[in-house]
């Protein structure tokens, strides 16, 4: 990771912790509204006490996620800040681009790294990444 | 703190909605299948055969070959295998360079399908992701694409049966596979 993606993947936690706070504030919002009307009986309090279990739990499990990610931020920032720690490899072949080569004349742009096996302690594989979401 | 500075890349795209669009039709068996942990398993590396044969249909029943991509600017798209080599032509200040890729377009051109609604395959920054297939076979490695940045357009890649050839070449005995990979 280069210093500027470094930089940019920092200022991402931060932000969503940012969101994350937000978050727990509307729903500490939600909480509070709702504890009310769940008390106060009425023919909407069932529906309110129902919401109220559903915001409490996820107050929580925001709480908690900040919790995480706040500790994420510290160990990154510790361990990754010196470049030499981001470094997980060295080039061992990298062959001048050729553009038309023989025999079929496709593009041969390519270079063989050879992986730190340190760094890779927790290998799955070889895997792509269908994306979060 | 600064929120608002980070920029998003592409839409990463859920689950179920992935599995519709790789296989679009009720009357096409289904050989992907989204794995629990989102990791696509890669093995084996699609022959040329293979390339020039589409093993899918798309919306309206024509053959096709989806291909999947994860890459630095757009995150994982889907897109259009063709069956054709395509030569290309670019151009720069220090005149023309031409050379031959595998091609690959975008899944839908057609805004007014929201559903797909896919936008490229990929832009710049993306090049050196590698391309593979519904079963994670190896298709090709990005090398480039064509038209405007926001424009779909048509993304080129080189084929990983002649690329494999070659860094074998150089590296005699290389594999691709793990041990534990069959697990």
């Amino acid at each position: 990771m280069g210093t500027r993606a470094f930089a940019n993947f920092l200022e991402s936690i931060q932000a969503h912790l940012g969101t994350l706070r937000i978050a727990v504030g509307m729903l500490e919002k939600r909480v509070t509204i709702g504890k009310a009307r769940s008390e106060c009986g009425g023919p909407d309090a069932k529906q309110a006490a129902y919401e109220l279990v559903e915001n409490e739990r996820e107050l929580s499990r925001t709480q908690v996620a900040i919790k995480e990610l706040k500790k994420f931020f510290v160990k990154i920032k510790k361990q990754w800040t010196k470049p030499k720690n981001r470094v997980i490899g060295h080039a061992v072949w990298a062959p001048p681009v050729s553009l038309l080569t023989a025999p079929h004349g496709y593009t041969k742009d390519v270079c063989v790294i050879k992986l730190d096996e340190k760094k890779f302690s927790q290998l799955r594989g070889n895997v792509l990444d269908l994306g979060v979401c | 703190m600064s929120n608002l500075a980070i920029h998003i890349p592409g839409p990463e795209i859920d689950a179920a909605k992935f599995s519709r669009l790789m296989y679009p039709r009720v009357d096409t068996p289904s050989d992907f299948e989204y794995p629990a942990d989102r990791l696509l398993r890669l093995q084996g590396i699609l022959s040329a055969r293979e390339i020039r044969t589409p093993n899918n249909k798309d919306h309206g029943g024509d053959p096709m070959r989806y291909v999947i991509k994860r890459g630095h600017a757009t995150l994982t798209t889907i897109g259009c295998l063709t069956g054709f080599k395509s030569h290309v032509r670019r151009y720069s200040a220090l005149g023309s360079r031409d050379t031959v890729e595998a091609a690959v377009y975008p899944y839908d051109n057609n805004a007014d399908n929201d559903f797909a609604h896919s936008g490229p395959f990929a832009r710049p920054g993306d090049s050196g992701s590698i391309i593979v297939d519904a079963r994670g076979k190896l298709v090709a490695l990005l090398t480039g694409s064509t038209g405007p940045v926001y424009s779909p357009d048509i993304t080129f890649g080189t084929p990983m049966y002649w690329l494999w050839e070659i860094i074998k070449a150089e590296f005699p005995g290389a594999n691709l596979s793990f041990p534990d990979d069959d697990n």
